[in-house]
């Protein structure tokens, strides 16, 4: 059997290849690691089983130095965003082969549209995972203490973000103290989805009133860390409020819509948390006033109850003597209205018998006519009084005679 | 002499002294005194009216 140099068989399968591959052609594929060296980037291309995560092809790729200033100028700032690992891409790559350095794709070109729209179907299927979980609203229900004192904050302890928000918060105008403590984590990269999920369960609901998720700003694929199940579902899990303030964009990230309140800004969290606290200081003072108002108008009741009770115990002892006086009154007129009564009844009484004693003078039978028989003193009204003995005398209504005078005569 | 009694004796006297003229239980020889009598106590008797109309008058002067 003819044998073959090595070389002869590299020739070989660098012809078929060159055959098969005569254009370039488009790769989708995911980027499992990158790494430059004199303006050249060297890169691990993988495929992945969607169903298993398991890697299903992996090849090397390059993008020498001009083209890679090609696609910067293309991309601009983007580049640097789709050239990272775990971003999923599309390629234009042409296939080459050496007989020294074996197979090898090099990178001409990059379509920026799939690996946004690749975010984006990522982003729905997420969302209809954590929907089928029953873990969209799931934090949202929870109650946010009336007073929220101790946050626990995940986020990286040089980032922007994070300053701003202990800025806000510590330095505040109301004078509140906030217990704030920094569980570290990566905030973009590879390590986010680990680091942020070790801060989240590391985060005791015993200790914290709410847990802060901030980062400064970022653009689309910076923040596409956070459009992330396993970090999402940890967040409706937690059993304290999230609070969400990551970036600045418009559009929400996944955590954003587990999260039970998503703010634009890590110095829109610090805000809210000061409102929060300051609506409860109003309301205490609103109680404290009403509460002041309530005493005061109870004290005002009572006393005018006081001076209707003074003035009724004044004027009543006044109204019992004004009406035992009327009483005395009467009953003295009465007495009177007696008295004199009583005395006219005498004094008719009086002139009655007055009368009666007129009518019984025998001076007044006298004057009419009639005379008295008289024996010396004694008057003789019957006539067994009478002997025939004795001197009589009569006496009339002008004067007395003397029988035996008369007689004598 | 029984002229300075109150008005309340005086006037059981007279009562009296008119009932016995009335009913001329009393002998004609002592009409005149009796008479007499009566008439001293009806003047005592208006006496003490007046005299007590008095009292009683000047006791509402002092009240009003």
């Amino acid at each position: 059997m003819e044998a073959y140099s090595l070389y002869e068989v590299n020739q070989y399968i660098k012809r078929v290849i060159a055959l098969n591959f005569n254009d370039s052609i488009w790769v989708e594929c995911e980027i499992n690691q990158i790494s430059e060296a004199r303006g050249n980037h060297y890169l691990e291309l993988i495929e992945k089983d969607e169903g298993t995560d398991n890697i299903l092809a992996k090849s090397s790729a390059t993008i020498w130095y001009r083209q890679f200033l090609f696609i910067k100028k293309k991309l601009g700032k983007q580049a640097a965003e789709i050239l990272s690992p775990g971003i999923k891409v599309k390629l234009k790559v042409s296939v080459e082969y050496s007989e020294r350095y074996g197979l090898s794709l090099n990178i001409h070109d990059i379509d920026p549209a799939f690996t946004f729209g690749q975010f984006e179907l990522n982003r729905q299927k997420i969302i209809e995972r954590l929907i089928k979980n029953d873990l969209l609203e799931r934090n949202r229900q929870l109650q946010v203490p009336t007073v929220i004192q101790n946050i626990a904050v995940i986020s990286s302890e040089t980032a922007a973000g994070y300053q701003d928000f202990s800025r806000e918060l510590l330095n505040n105008g109301y004078d509140y103290d906030f217990n704030v403590i920094l569980f570290h984590s990566a905030m973009q990269g590879q390590n986010t989805e680990r680091e942020v999920c070790m801060a989240l369960d590391s985060i005791s609901d015993a200790e914290f009133d709410i847990a802060v998720l901030i980062r400064g700003g970022g653009s689309k694929l910076d923040l596409a860390s956070f459009d992330n199940y396993e970090i999402s579902e940890r967040i409706a899990r937690m059993r304290i409020p999230v609070i969400t303030g990551i970036g600045h964009e418009i559009d929400q990230t996944i955590c954003d819509l587990v999260s039970h309140t998503s703010l634009k800004t890590p110095t829109a969290v610090a805000g809210f948390i000061l409102d929060h606290n300051s609506n409860f200081e109003a309301n205490v003072e609103d109680l404290l006033r009403e509460i002041t108002d309530l005493a005061d108008w109870h004290l005002y009741e009572s006393a005018s109850a006081l001076n209707r009770l003074q003035s009724q115990l004044e004027s009543l002892p006044m109204m019992l003597l004004g009406e035992k006086r009327s009483e005395l009154k009467a009953l003295n007129n009465e007495a009177f209205a007696a008295a004199l009564r009583i005395i006219n009844e005498k004094k008719q009484s009086l002139d009655h018998k007055e009368n009666l004693i007129e009518l019984l003078d025998p001076r007044k039978v006298l004057k009419r006519g009639y005379s008295l028989v008289k024996s010396g003193k004694k008057y003789i009204a019957r006539k067994t009084e009478f002997s025939g003995k004795e001197d009589i005398s009569i006496e009339f209504y002008d004067g007395e005679i003397n029988l035996k005078d008369s007689y004598g005569k | 002499m029984a002229s300075k009694k109150g008005f309340d004796k005086a006037f059981e006297e007279l009562n009296r002294i008119v009932h016995d003229l009335q009913n001329e239980e009393s002998g004609i020889d002592q009409l005149s005194k009796k008479l007499k009598r009566a008439r001293e106590l009806v003047r005592q008797c208006r006496t003490s009216l007046r005299d007590i109309e008095a009292d009683i008058s000047a006791m509402r002067d002092e009240e009003e």
